[in-house]
């Protein structure tokens, strides 16, 4: 029997159809070419072919034709022709990664759909790109690059607005994050903003970085190469959700300790602490504890039990009309 | 533990150790501490299981790291040090007094990142270390003053779970908490 661990690279040798069809040979082998580390060694060892391709969408009336050329300016007859993934749509080239195509629905002027395709394999996926969030006139430019430090494929598009602050918008493949850049700041022809994407799982923090581009691409480049530099993490990277971490007395315990107007505004941090804070027995406690100072405090009584119960604890002043 | 605590010293320690007994914490991931058994009974969790006659060698404390036994250790050797030097008197950890000596020690002392911080709060909240347990409540109290709901969220991580119209509706109700 065909042992994974040693042969399996055979696989890499052959051609890309074959390996997906051969998915389906049994489950030892969908498991090992559906892994990332295969596709990955797949990559390295196709990289390592020397010959270069270029690809040209061509438009014909309301149709996309794409041509793949080995060497267009030696011999423009050497090459093969093949269809975008979905007839109907007018297709423009975004750029192209390891093989893999980054298109654009360019019907209409804003540029709504985004897909990845590997016309090698014929597939095509539709990426999750939220787009144009204003619908002011702005030259934009989209982009596609692959970073590999965390092996992601990232569709980015710079936006620039008349005389103001240029926007970036990326949509990472793998992570599905979503990046927005603000701040921006011209160095040495390059614009750098200050980004941060949302954390994946619900226990990662924001990730802060600057993301710069080089300002000499033009509109209508496409393989826009970005760089990210990280920004010295600060103590907010990697932290413990403090209202999970703590128990509720303890928490209760700290919120006794804060002056009115805060406790009060908290109770829009979460709905855990929003009962906590308005629980009778949280009340009393925090009146308890007002007792202990000595300063004095205007009572007013006022409808509603919950309101009741704060305001006699706040104290408020003379001044205080209710909202 | 609303309740304010008052440690009464009633006699001058002795500065020498050969008399005094000793105890031994042991810490989650297996370290030991031996440390004198007046300054481990500034923790009532553990004065308890002395006084109840548990103690034999060890005491584990399952809930407590090394590195954050080591540093409660440090506190309440500190603090019953403090109290012993002292004439005999009534040493009162509510006191807001300026000329307490050591305000200045404990400010440098929950000088820690976050998640030590949080861990401090545990350890004394399980070992039911009254003064510890206030000094840390008072720093994170102190971090969240002056804050909005949304830094709160940043600075400690707590995931927002309502709705903007939730949240809204929960503004609404206190406005002027909010100016």
């Amino acid at each position: 029997l065909f042992a994974p661990r040693g042969d399996w690279r055979i696989l890499l040798g052959l051609p890309a159809k074959s390996v997906l069809r051969f998915r389906s040979v049994c489950k030892t082998w969908y498991s090992l070419i559906s892994n990332s580390r295969f596709a990955n060694a797949y990559l390295a060892r196709s990289n390592q072919r020397p010959s270069p391709y270029f690809l040209f969408g061509r438009r014909e009336h309301e149709k996309v034709c794409f041509s793949l050329h080995s060497n267009p300016a030696i011999d423009s007859s050497d090459f093969i022709e093949f269809h975008p993934p979905y007839e109907k749509t007018l297709f423009q080239i975004v750029g192209s990664v390891n093989g893999l195509i980054c298109l654009v629905d360019s019907h209409g002027e804003l540029h709504e759909k985004y897909y990845l395709w590997n016309p090698s394999i014929n597939r095509t996926v539709q990426l999750p790109f939220v787009r144009n969030l204003l619908s002011a006139k702005c030259n934009y430019c989209p982009g596609f690059g692959y970073h590999a430090p965390t092996n992601e494929y990232k569709v980015a598009g710079i936006m620039h607005f008349d005389n103001t602050i240029g926007m970036v918008e990326i949509c990472a493949l793998n992570v599905l994050t979503f990046i927005y850049g603000k701040n921006s700041v011209f160095m040495n022809g390059r614009l750098h903003w200050l980004a941060q994407d949302y954390p994946e799982q619900e226990d990662d923090t924001c990730h802060n970085f600057i993301l710069s581009f080089d300002l000499g691409y033009e509109i209508g480049d496409e393989n826009i190469v970005y760089h990210e530099v990280p920004v010295p993490k600060t103590q907010s990277n990697k932290g413990k959700n403090m209202s999970d971490y703590l128990p509720a007395e303890v928490i209760e315990e700290i919120l006794l300790g804060l002056p009115a107007k805060s406790v009060l505004r908290f109770r829009s941090v979460c709905k855990t602490w929003y009962s906590l804070i308005s629980n009778s027995r949280f009340a009393k406690a925090y009146l308890a504890r007002s007792n202990e100072r000595s300063s004095p405090y205007f009572l007013f009584g006022r409808f509603g039990y919950e309101k009741e119960i704060f305001n006699r604890i706040t104290g408020l002043s003379p001044n205080y009309t209710s909202g | 533990m609303a309740s304010s605590s008052t440690s009464v010293v009633v006699s001058n320690k002795e500065k020498e150790n050969k008399n005094t007994k000793k105890v031994t914490l042991k810490s989650s991931d297996g370290e030991s501490f031996e440390v004198d058994e007046s300054v481990a009974m500034e923790s009532q969790t553990i004065k308890h299981i002395i006084e109840d006659g548990c103690a034999n060698n060890e005491i584990p404390l399952p809930n407590v790291t090394s590195g954050i036994l080591s540093r409660v250790i440090e506190y309440c050797k500190k603090h019953k040090e403090a109290a012993g030097e002292s004439e005999p008197s009534v040493t009162s950890y509510t006191s807001n007094s300026t000329t307490n000596p050591l305000t200045e020690w404990d400010t440098e002392f929950v000088k820690v990142d976050q998640n030590t911080l949080f861990d401090l709060i545990l350890a004394a909240n399980y070992l039911d270390i009254k003064g510890l347990l206030d000094l840390t409540c008072k720093t994170v109290a102190d971090m969240m003053k002056g804050k909005t709901p949304q830094e709160i969220r940043e600075t400690f991580h707590i995931k927002n779970d309502y709705t903007p119209e939730e949240e809204a509706e929960v503004r609404k109700e206190n406005q002027w908490a909010f100016e």
